[in-house]
């Protein structure tokens, strides 16, 4: 084994990370050369000074900052795996659709019933003369049409009513 | 305790508590190598910070073909090696780049005097090489974990180490043989 190997290998010798063999011919070596040796208790010095030093400590707060930057950096990943709102389901373009077409169909149904209400009165001018003759209500005998009166009038016209 | 692999798993889920359980177990790591590799306090916490949190990023691609923590470090090493080439030159805390001529005799310096001339000597280091070291001295990994954390052979290792150590008995004149 020649020096350059043998330097380039004795971190691995240090750490006792050499198979068998190499470090048998590493020794080899060694017993033989002054200059390797040498290098070897260097080694050993380098490793010892570094690990007497410490780092500063870690900062405070470290964690906190790191997991505060995280969520302000991934709100989507949030929101991707965050637990749906009870009415979530609703905002389905299936339940979307559903909902507008009950819109419409109502829409349509008041308009036909409103229309039925809406419509001029059937009941004929000599029915409601008899009406207000037969009752006695001449008071309601002068009533505009559409008015209270006249819807009371008019119910009382109505066959049932119109003895 | 709950395997690191199990936790990626968790944080591609969207788990932040899972996230936090991962910082805390690696910001120990991951602060010292961005310490000793770039020498002060605030591009270290910088870098930590950005490593745990590409982390985070990509957790959902994350394959566990080898340990958390040598996926980790790998990812400290790029940003490291990245942020030295856009931030050049290095600066110690509040210490001048010194030569091994500068150093005192160990025995005239005190604990902290000792760090910085420590931190000085490995300053002045290659950039592969003084990341290297600090994995080497600084978190024990082997020649292999270091491979892979460095992306390169054990061999290379090998030959970076010899002469970041070399380099650094220069550096530490007297010091490294007290």
């Amino acid at each position: 084994m020649k020096c350059q190997k043998v330097h380039e290998k004795l971190d691995a010798y240090v750490a006792r990370e050499l198979p068998p063999g190499k470090a048998q011919r590493l020794e080899n070596h060694l017993k033989t050369c002054p200059a390797c040796r040498e290098a070897l208790v260097g080694a050993r010095r380098i490793a010892a000074v570094l690990s007497e030093t410490q780092a500063p400590p870690l900062p405070d707060g470290f964690a906190d900052r790191v997991v505060s930057r995280a969520r302000r950096r991934v709100p989507a990943v949030e929101r991707k795996h965050a637990v749906a709102p009870p009415w979530s389901r609703f905002s389905t373009l299936a339940w979307r659709s559903a909902v507008a077409a009950g819109v419409v169909v109502g829409l349509a149904l008041g308009a036909i019933m409103g229309r039925d209400v809406s419509e001029p009165s059937q009941v004929g001018a000599s029915v409601r003369d008899a009406v207000v003759e037969t009752y006695q209500l001449d008071y309601f005998a002068e009533a505009p049409g559409g008015s209270v009166a006249d819807g009371m009038i008019q119910m009382m016209g109505l066959p049932e009513n119109a003895e | 305790m709950v395997d690191d692999r199990v936790l990626m798993r968790q944080i591609a889920g969207g788990d932040m508590a899972a996230f936090r359980e991962l910082v805390v177990r690696h910001q120990q790591s991951a602060w010292q190598i961005a310490y000793r590799y770039l020498g002060n306090r605030h591009d270290a916490e910088e870098i930590a910070q950005e490593a745990l949190l590409k982390i985070l990023d990509n957790a959902a691609r994350y394959k566990p073909s080898a340990k958390f923590s040598t996926y980790l470090y790998r990812v400290i090493a790029n940003l490291c090696f990245d942020h030295s080439r856009k931030k050049q030159p290095l600066y110690v805390d509040d210490l001048p780049v010194r030569t091994s001529d500068d150093l005192p005799p160990l025995e005239e310096l005190s604990a902290v005097e000792r760090e910085q001339a420590v931190q000085a000597a490995l300053d002045l280091l290659s950039e592969r090489q003084r990341m290297a070291v600090v994995l080497r001295y600084y978190q024990d990994l082997s020649l292999k974990e270091i491979a892979v954390a460095m992306g390169a052979t054990a061999k290379a290792i090998e030959r970076l180490l010899a002469a970041g150590r070399q380099a650094l008995s220069r550096h530490l004149g007297d010091f490294s043989d007290m």
